[in-house]
């Protein structure tokens, strides 16, 4: 009986995988334990209330913080949270937020961001480990400034909530990277310990369920 | 960071490359080749770009220059950032300045001169076609292109001012580097503009003290470098200009030179070459703090959100 049974499961989450293929929607992550996957929904983000947070210290002392606004992406989550979210999000060096405008222009300058030649950020999801009750790591692919690199974030679901258009699910993500890694190295050593390494970045999504069309 | 730090840091990117190149061009400028123009000339443009390289390697690394050349072993994730082609440019110019030169020398008068017209137009041809800044375009390519041979004829219409005008275009390049956002196109002018300065006050001390007159830095190799680099600059900054600097200012600030000819009257009528420089010079420097001006009432300069903030690099980075 528990032969048959692993088998079952097996032909299922087949079934179920083929299925996600099919969609065109093609979930990048995949978790290492999952007895059964539920469908995934599609989720768009809503550009206002998601943002990336990013926070670097300033001349050894304080942790200045500043604000990527309206990330764009999709994230494909089955809200029984039977496997990882999978995210492709990007922001625009555009929409950086420091609280001031003179800075704003300076970290998008090329010492920093350099927006002009590497206009977006973006990250991909690759694979999930479930950590807790809708708490995953995620590992996945961060560009920036031209610069790919593999990199593991925690993102827990922060909630699933109802809107006017229908459900709204959101996430947050956390994970801390080295600037230098990206070839952002203004300010570490030339000119000296300006500005941290050590980037801590936490990423606020919301998103709206995209219904699928419905075939005539 | 301290303050003895910044000065180190300072050192590092702007007086050590500026001394580097006035200590190169040294002999020409006061040694035993001072009376033989093309070796001055040579050697003027040659620490110019030199001076340019060393500030750059030092506030990049030598690796964001060698990574450059196709035979590179240099392995890097990091794609090659656009500006980063100014460094290959410098090293061009650097060795281009000795070869005019030489075939300088080898001509007779009059071909001498259109060889200094050819390498430049190439020069201009071959950045304008294959260097490209953000959002290239057409036409940004073709303003590139005739900037580069606008800025090194407005370097020959200087004259013997040729050097202090060079201090002038890069000190300016370097004030609208800082305001645009560009911190390091800004200590990279400021290295430049330094070297020039040295340079020109190396050669008029020079001057003073000896008793046979030297000959000025007057178009051919050094109006090639100085004019190709300061137009590239000039391109790149507005380029990557993330605070709307006027766009007409950094074409206007690679052809200060031109107010060498605003007293060019009072220069002519120069009792000596030292009375000829300091006018053609003024008008320079007039020239550069009107367009100073003009950018200022253009482009707020003072920054309403600015704090009290005592950091010595404030206006680097913003805050």
């Amino acid at each position: 009986m528990p032969l048959t049974t692993a088998l079952s499961i097996l032909a299922l989450s087949g079934i179920l995988g083929f299925g996600f293929m099919s969609r065109g929607e093609v979930p990048r992550s995949s978790t290492a334990i999952v007895a059964s996957v539920s469908e995934p929904i599609n989720i768009k983000l809503d550009a206002v209330h998601s943002a990336a947070l990013f926070r670097i210290q300033h001349l050894g002392a304080g942790f200045f913080w500043g604000r990527l606004n309206a990330l764009e992406g999709t994230v494909s989550w089955p809200l029984d949270d039977s496997a990882p979210p999978s995210f492709a999000v990007t922001a625009k060096v555009a929409n950086i937020d420091s609280g001031s405008e003179k800075l704003d222009a300076n970290l998008q300058g090329p010492n920093f961001f350099s927006a002009k030649e590497f206009p977006e950020i973006r990250f991909v999801s690759v694979s999930g480990t479930r950590l807790g009750e809708k708490v995953w790591r995620i590992d996945g692919e961060l560009t920036l400034r031209g610069v790919t690199k593999s990199v593991s974030t925690e993102c827990l679901v922060a909630g699933i909530g109802k809107g006017p258009m229908g459900k709204k699910v959101g996430f947050e993500c956390t994970l801390t990277i080295k600037r230098s890694d990206f070839g952002m190295e203004w300010g570490i050593e030339k000119p000296p310990k300006m500005l941290g390494d050590e980037v801590r970045l936490i990423i606020a999504i919301e998103g709206d369920e995209v219904k699928a069309a419905v075939a005539e | 960071m301290d303050s003895t730090e910044l000065l180190k840091y300072a050192g590092s990117v702007v007086l050590i490359p500026a001394f580097v190149a006035c200590c190169a061009a040294a002999p020409a400028l006061v040694g035993p080749f001072r009376t033989r123009r093309s070796i001055v000339e040579m050697s003027a443009g040659f620490a110019l770009a030199l001076a340019f390289l060393v500030s750059f390697v030092r506030e990049t690394s030598y690796e964001t220059i060698s990574r450059q050349f196709p035979w590179s072993a240099v392995e890097s994730a990091a794609p090659i950032e656009r500006w980063h082609r100014l460094a290959l440019i410098a090293v061009a110019l650097a060795i281009l300045a000795p070869v005019l030169s030489t075939l300088r020398v080898m001509s007779s008068r009059g071909v001498d001169r259109l060889l200094s017209v050819g390498f430049v137009v190439s020069a201009a041809f071959v950045i304008g076609s294959f260097v490209e800044f953000p959002e290239s375009s057409f036409t940004r390519q073709l303003s590139l292109g005739l900037l580069c041979g606008a800025s090194a004829y407005a370097f020959t219409l200087a004259g013997g001012a040729a050097l202090w005008s060079a201090a002038v275009v890069f000190a300016t390049l370097a004030v609208l580097a800082m305001l645009s956002g560009c911190a390091s196109f800004a200590v990279l002018c400021t290295a430049t503009a330094v070297a020039a300065a040295g340079m020109a006050a190396t050669t008029a001390i020079a001057g003073w003290k000896s008793s046979t007159e030297g000959q000025p830095v007057a178009g051919g190799a050094f109006a090639l470098v100085a004019g190709v680099l300061a137009a590239s600059v000039a391109m790149a900054g507005r380029a990557y200009d993330t605070m709307g600097i006027p766009p007409w200012s950094w074409f206007v600030v690679a052809c200060l030179p031109v107010g060498a000819l605003l007293f060019g009257g009072l220069a002519r009528r120069s009792p000596n070459r030292g009375a000829a420089t300091f006018w053609k010079m003024l008008g320079v420097l007039l020239l550069a703090i009107a367009a100073f001006l003009a950018v200022a009432s253009l482009h707020p300069l003072d920054d309403s959100d600015a704090s009290d903030s005592a950091d010595p690099m404030d206006g680097i980075y913003g805050g």
